[in-house]
């Protein structure tokens, strides 16, 4: 019985643009480009209305003014009270879930209540923050803490919930001290959805700032956006949103670097895409 | 006394008995297969060897270990951790730590030392994948990740391994590899080992002793000896001759 | 190819944006409903809205009144800047802050002339003047006659915005905030400044009638370039309200107290002496009055660099409309 060689037709030469850049790289600039062009374009037709649609130059104008009449403290302010919340939130949230993932006990104690309060929406919690906490800064942290509180909370109780009976297993071998089977098994493998919901809480972290910046506050990005409403500026109040996205966005590349380096043994479809 | 004694007086899930009035010794060096259907209880008695089932009224006893494995005056919580009571585990799939890599994961067992790095390539040359330390589970195939469990199983300096079909997840031909590199590593370190399978070629290659279980919890169905000296070549006429009639005593039983 | 995608996409979006704006732009259609505010710093509208004047007015054309709450000039210049009323009451030199921000706004009559707000210490205050203030904690509502108060107070010392801590808050919890000694001073407004006054004991640190920039009644131009007869009727209902108010003091301050929620002790105050109906019709006196406040507009940077302030206050106020429609006293 003689084999047959089949006949295997050579790979399609994939097309390249001549002399171009990747498709890849311009993309995420397409939509942005689009709806700011549009936007100026419309607003100096006439079409849009400049009092409510300040057009893109004119928000840009205003950034630079801020940029030499303290902005930066502003940046700063802001910033501050984010990256304080969501440590304190997210501290919290790490030990809680732990505690909550790993002891039934503790788990029929806390969890029912902490599912209750994590139905409360943000702007619910204002005005219990400023009768207890007053105006100063402890309400905003607060505020801040408790946004970025929940997603860290739920990503560490499913993560440890979530992991593989089967390494467990494995682990229960070797006798490993509870302690070390959480340090070396259930944290390694929980990781994965810690760091989202970390990711998660950070984002949260920035939303829950400005709800707190709208209480009462004499600096930050939310102080501005408020400043720019009560006195008829919405290029003010655009700029102010312009800065909240830069902000968040950074700070979310940030934790995707992160999440890259700590994760980079997964084996999964995000991965084999790259 | 054998150098490892089983007894398992009762051992139930819920309402529904699994094992009952069981004894199985092994002899040290001594290569056992445990072959029955699905359910017979196989997989139950190899957890409760390893200390992995507590709810068994079951006694394991290893020569030279002190107390008892399991059951009544059992080593519970003082064990030193990573000991892993000179027994090694081998499970069905690799169950490899994927955010260590090969190197780590083959030391997981040394907790309160440092990795020996020399320990960790002798293994890795010992299971064929030398230079493979750096590699990380998802970078590697079916059957090279089961090699690294063995090569972990083994990092302990286990008297007595254990293994859960540990290759029926692989293809044939790299089936017959991993069974030759486990009758050398027995061989060459003198291993007492028990293994369950359903691959009877594999049974009758591989095992000095057959043990058949049943789905009617109980003493065995039959044991068998298989007599010719390790290591044996394949397609032997006694080989044959042994499976068919292991064959025909499961025929007869779902008669 | 891509081209091609790209511009059809981009007619797509600015298609998309033209008919979001359309319904805006619509011509003059009859009138089917009027919007306007009520607010406690304005008692004729208060007296209005009891007593149904406009409902009656309209009833004829068969246009539903709607009466929305402003909580201050900040709020009511909002929603005249997006559409959401069509007339609203606030403070002038407000009003000039939003219209010099683009606001397109019209102020054809003047509800009353009020000294509404002072700033404001607690009881036992250490504050003794102005220029104590430096380095203090002072709630004010922005975008308000309150807030632009105490700017200007502030200049009078010497300081400016930036000298103190301005906490950001809307009158009624600044009041709070005061009495909680949560804040050192307040830019206070009546009703609620009243109400501290004389139930907590609070001390007016500083008063300036020439401060205080009147209540403007600002109508969105357009709804007065489309609708000037409805907005006649508007201006002749409150004048039937402001005739009522100069002749039933104690009744009118019934009413606010019962709307505000404050003691009648002071509504009364409010009304009976820190409030003045005479005037109705701007004129001269209240265009010096916001030529007089516009600076600080600029010096704290409220208005865009380069703003033309005269000219908003030429586009603004409105001398002409309302004058045969106010009674001569």
């Amino acid at each position: 019985m003689t084999a047959r060689v089949l006949d295997v037709p050579a790979a399609a030469t994939r097309r390249r643009r001549r002399g171009g850049v990747p498709l890849l790289l311009i993309l995420p600039f397409v939509l942005p480009a689009l709806l700011l062009g549009g936007t100026e374009l419309a607003v100096r037709a006439g079409v849009l209305p400049a009092n409510l649609m300040p057009p893109p130059s004119e928000v840009a104008r205003t950034l630079a003014w801020l940029a030499e009449n303290g902005l930066g403290a502003h940046l700063a302010a802001s910033t501050a009270r984010v990256a304080v919340g969501f440590l304190a939130g997210a501290g919290a949230a790490l030990l809680a879930g732990a505690l909550v993932a790993l002891d039934r006990r503790a788990a029929a104690l806390f969890d029912p209540t902490l599912q209750a309060l994590r139905a409360i929406p943000s702007l619910a919690w204002v005005p219990l923050q400023l009768l207890w906490f007053g105006i100063d800064e402890l309400p905003k942290l607060v505020l801040i803490a408790i946004g970025a509180f929940f997603p860290v909370y739920t990503g560490v109780v499913s993560g440890f919930g979530g992991v593989d009976r089967k390494l467990v297993e494995v682990a229960q071998l070797y006798r490993l001290a509870p302690l070390a089977l959480v340090r070396r098994v259930l944290l390694p493998a929980a990781l994965p959805a810690i760091l989202t919901g970390l990711r998660t809480g950070l984002s949260l972290a920035w939303m829950f700032m400005v709800a707190a910046e709208l209480i009462a506050a004499t600096r930050g990005l939310g102080y501005l956006l408020s400043d720019g409403r009560e006195t008829s500026r919405a290029d003010i109040v655009l700029a102010a949103i312009v800065l909240l996205a830069v902000l968040g966005k950074l700070s979310d590349m940030g934790m995707v670097a992160l999440e890259r380096r700590l994760l980079a043994w997964r084996d999964d479809f995000a991965g084999s895409r790259a | 006394m054998s150098f490892l004694e089983i007894v398992v007086d009762e051992k139930r899930y819920g309402e529904r008995v699994v094992l009952k009035n069981l004894r199985l010794g092994l002899a040290r060096g001594e290569i056992v297969s445990l072959v029955g259907p699905s359910g017979c209880g196989k997989s139950t008695l190899l957890s409760i060897v390893a200390g992995l089932d507590k709810g068994a009224r079951a006694t394991v006893r290893l020569e030279g270990a002190g107390p008892a494995l399991a059951g009544a005056g059992a080593r519970e919580g003082d064990a030193r951790e990573g000991d892993a009571d000179g027994i090694g585990f081998v499970f069905q799939e690799p169950r490899l730590f994927p955010w260590l890599d090969v190197a780590r994961n083959i030391a997981f067992g040394s907790a309160a030392a440092p990795p020996s790095a020399a320990a960790v390539d002798a293994l890795l040359a010992e299971v064929g994948l030398a230079g493979y330390g750096a590699r990380l589970p998802r970078q590697l195939s079916g059957g090279q990740a089961q090699r690294v469990a063995i090569a972990r199983a083994l990092y302990t300096r286990p008297r007595v391994l254990l293994l859960d079909e540990p290759f029926s997840a692989v293809d044939a031909i790299t089936r017959i590899k991993l069974q030759d590199l486990l009758a050398r590593v027995a061989r060459e370190r003198g291993l007492s080992v028990l293994l369950v399978t359903h691959d009877i070629d594999e049974a009758v290659h591989l095992s000095d002793r057959i043990v058949l279980l049943d789905r009617q919890p109980g003493p065995p169905r039959a044991e068998m000896a298989v007599a010719p000296a390790r290591p044996r070549a394949r397609g032997d006429a006694e080989a044959a001759r042994l499976k068919a009639d292991i064959l025909a005593m499961f025929d007869l039983e779902t008669a | 190819m891509k081209r091609r995608t790209l511009l059809q996409l981009a007619a797509a979006g600015a298609a998309g944006i033209s008919t979001a704006t359309l319904p805006r732009l619509a011509a003059a259609a009859p009138l089917e409903e009027i919007r306007l505010d009520y607010a406690y710093y304005s008692p004729t509208s208060l007296v209005l809205r009891r007593f149904g004047w406009l409902e009656q007015a309209f009833k004829a054309d068969g246009a539903h009144v709607k009466w929305v709450f402003s909580a201050g000039s900040n709020r009511a210049l909002e929603y005249l800047n997006g559409n959401s009323i069509d007339i609203g009451s606030s403070a002038g030199l407000a009003a000039l802050l939003a219209r010099a921000n683009g606001t397109p706004i019209r102020a054809p009559y003047i509800f009353s002339r009020p000294e509404w707000t002072a700033l404001v210490v607690p009881k036992n205050s250490p504050i003794r003047s102005l220029a104590d203030l430096k380095g203090k904690k002072v709630a004010a509502t922005k975008g308000t006659d309150p807030y632009l108060f105490l700017l200007r107070s502030l200049q009078v010392a010497g300081l400016k915005r930036s000298d103190i801590e301005h906490v950001s808050l809307q009158h009624a919890d600044g009041r709070t905030a005061l009495e909680q000694g949560k804040v050192d001073a307040w830019a206070g407004l009546d009703p609620h400044m009243a109400a501290s006054e004389l139930e907590s004991g609070a001390r007016l640190l500083y008063r300036n009638v020439a401060f205080n920039t009147y209540g403007f009644l600002n109508v969105r131009e357009q709804f007065l370039a489309s609708h000037p007869n409805e907005t006649v009727r508007v201006i002749q209902a409150y004048e039937k309200a402001r005739a009522w108010v100069r002749a039933n003091q104690t009744e009118a301050a019934n009413i606010l107290s019962e709307e505000a929620k404050v003691s009648l002790p002071v509504a009364l105050l409010q009304i009976k002496l820190r409030s003045d109906f005479s005037q109705p019709l701007p004129g001269t006196e209240h265009v010096n009055a916001l030529r007089q406040a516009a600076p600080i507009l600029r010096a704290e940077s409220l208005v865009k660099p380069g703003a033309d302030l005269e000219r908003s206050i030429a586009e603004l106020v409105d001398t002409r409309f309302a004058r045969p429609y106010i009674a001569k006293d």
